[in-house]
């Protein structure tokens, strides 16, 4: 009997890590030859999260001895509600060789968005062994489903850990972006920014495609997002959106495109570039994503980002 | 009482088939498709024009195993999106033949080594052959073409009018 329970207990748990959050994509992907990020279908829960400074900027290179906070947020898969403190029975990271950092609830908490309200910080010890950091986001609901958020497979993108990391530019956008309405979606979205390896009138920055969300005029943009219609769990591509756009005040639409990324194994996800003209204006401002699928429904993100001289 | 009522109804339902409009027994039956493809792809390019030409096989709706054909330009100057047209066939071994054009709109989107092209669009089914000889329809496409391989895939999905 006891065996038979153990046997079970097994089973079980082999079938929670299967069904959790995502399902594999290489044997089963839906359009030949493309591996969508971060899998075919997100199942349980819609997880996303993103590493940043005390203070907020979007950044993914750190030197010993600072500290990166992480922000995230979950959607469930059954409800579409946007996952709060109620919801959750637990949102950790996992860092190798590191105790996990627990992320707590506030939306107005430093470096927290209305979008992105769970955080917690790292303080990297002074010895981390520099490199990328494999960092995994779990979370729990009290119903008993659960995600998983892991990086874009993008280097320059990933979580590194170096002595002479790029200066990060300040000052960090300062206010939160809209929560999502009835805190409920129908189709859940993850956004960021990398600058771009082209600027059209703006040096090349060090590193290029790291994660950033403040930019100096002349520099080019580039948003990154992937998403699912929570109600079929499928990743949005070019099989079921119609259209992805990101709209910028006094610019025309930028058209998010869905193609391959990364180095040798590569992934799907969106992307759009945008070349900021040298007279635009100064300050912060947001990025409205839009996207349409071919079922009709809508998603949308407010992403705010603070362009500098 | 009841020979009459009957005589009555057959004489509407003649009527009604003389007096129906051509074609209209003939209406057009619309048909969720798909069909995917693998293959080679050459391409071209020639003061930033690209010449597109493309065989593979594959599966398709009410064609079974069957091979794809096409040909086309691309814009080559546009990064990382190229924009491409051009008609295509897609055929089985018993003759039934779907004919289609890649319409504006479409493009292939470039990684960042322009080495993998994310191919999306829409082709609009102009002529068929055999049980697809009256299909109309405009249809979803999505792929990949990778450059450095000369190999592509694509498949197709929508509802054609049969």
């Amino acid at each position: 009997m006891t065996a038979r329970r153990a046997l079970t207990r097994a089973l079980t748990l082999t079938a929670l890590a299967v069904s959790a959050a995502v399902v594999g994509p290489a044997a089963t992907a839906d359009i030949p030859g493309q591996t969508p990020y971060p899998a075919q279908k997100v199942q349980e829960l819609f997880a996303a999260a993103q590493t940043a400074t005390t203070d907020g900027a979007l950044n993914d290179y750190f030197a010993p001895g600072s500290t990166v906070l992480f922000r995230a947020y979950a959607v469930d898969g059954k409800t579409h509600k946007v996952l709060a403190a109620k919801d959750v029975k637990y949102f950790y990271v996992t860092i190798p060789n590191q105790p996990n950092v627990k992320l707590e609830y506030d939306p107005k908490a430093k470096g927290a968005t209305a979008l992105l309200p769970w955080t917690g910080t790292w303080a990297v010890p002074g010895n981390y062994p520099g490199g990328l950091v494999d960092f995994k986001v779990f979370v729990k609901t009290i119903t008993k489903r659960h995600g998983v958020y892991v990086q874009f497979p993008v280097p320059s993108s990933q979580l590194t850990i170096t002595a002479n990391p790029p200066a990060v530019l300040s000052p960090a956008p300062s206010a939160p972006t809209a929560a999502p309405i009835n805190g409920t979606v129908d189709v859940s979205l993850y956004v960021d920014t990398v600058n771009g390896t082209r600027p059209a009138a703006a040096a090349p920055r060090p590193i290029g495609c790291t994660q950033t969300n403040v930019f100096k005029r002349g520099e080019q943009l580039v948003v990154r997002a992937w998403g699912a219609d929570m109600a079929t769990s499928d990743v949005l591509s070019s099989e079921n959106v119609s259209s992805a756009t990101a709209s910028i005040t006094g610019q025309p639409d930028v058209t998010l495109n869905w193609g391959a990324h990364g180095g040798t194994s590569k992934v799907y996800y969106w992307t759009g570039a945008w070349n900021i003209p040298s007279d635009y204006p100064l300050g912060q401002l947001n990025i409205h994503v839009v996207y349409k699928t071919d079922a009709g429904k809508t998603g949308t993100q407010d992403y705010p980002v603070v362009i500098i001289p | 009482m009841k020979q009459i009522g009957m005589g009555l109804g057959l004489a509407v339902a003649l009527a009604a088939t003389l007096l129906a409009p051509a074609g209209a027994a003939t209406k057009p039956k619309k048909v969720p498709f798909t069909a995917t493809y693998s293959g080679t792809a050459v391409v071209q390019v020639t003061d930033q024009v690209a010449a597109i030409t493309a065989n593979g096989n594959g599966k398709g709706t009410m064609l079974g195993t069957s091979t794809i054909t096409g040909k086309g330009s691309a814009d080559a100057s546009q990064q990382p999106c190229a924009p491409f047209t051009g008609p295509g066939t897609m055929t089985a071994a018993n003759g039934t033949k779907l004919a289609f054009t890649v319409v504006s709109g479409s493009q292939g989107c470039g990684d960042e080594q322009g080495q993998v092209f994310s191919l999306s669009g829409k082709a609009n089914v102009t002529s068929g052959a055999g049980p697809l000889k009256k299909a109309k329809g405009l249809l979803k496409f999505t792929g990949v073409y990778d450059r450095g391989q000369g190999t592509f895939s694509v498949k197709f999905t929508g509802t054609l009018a049969v």
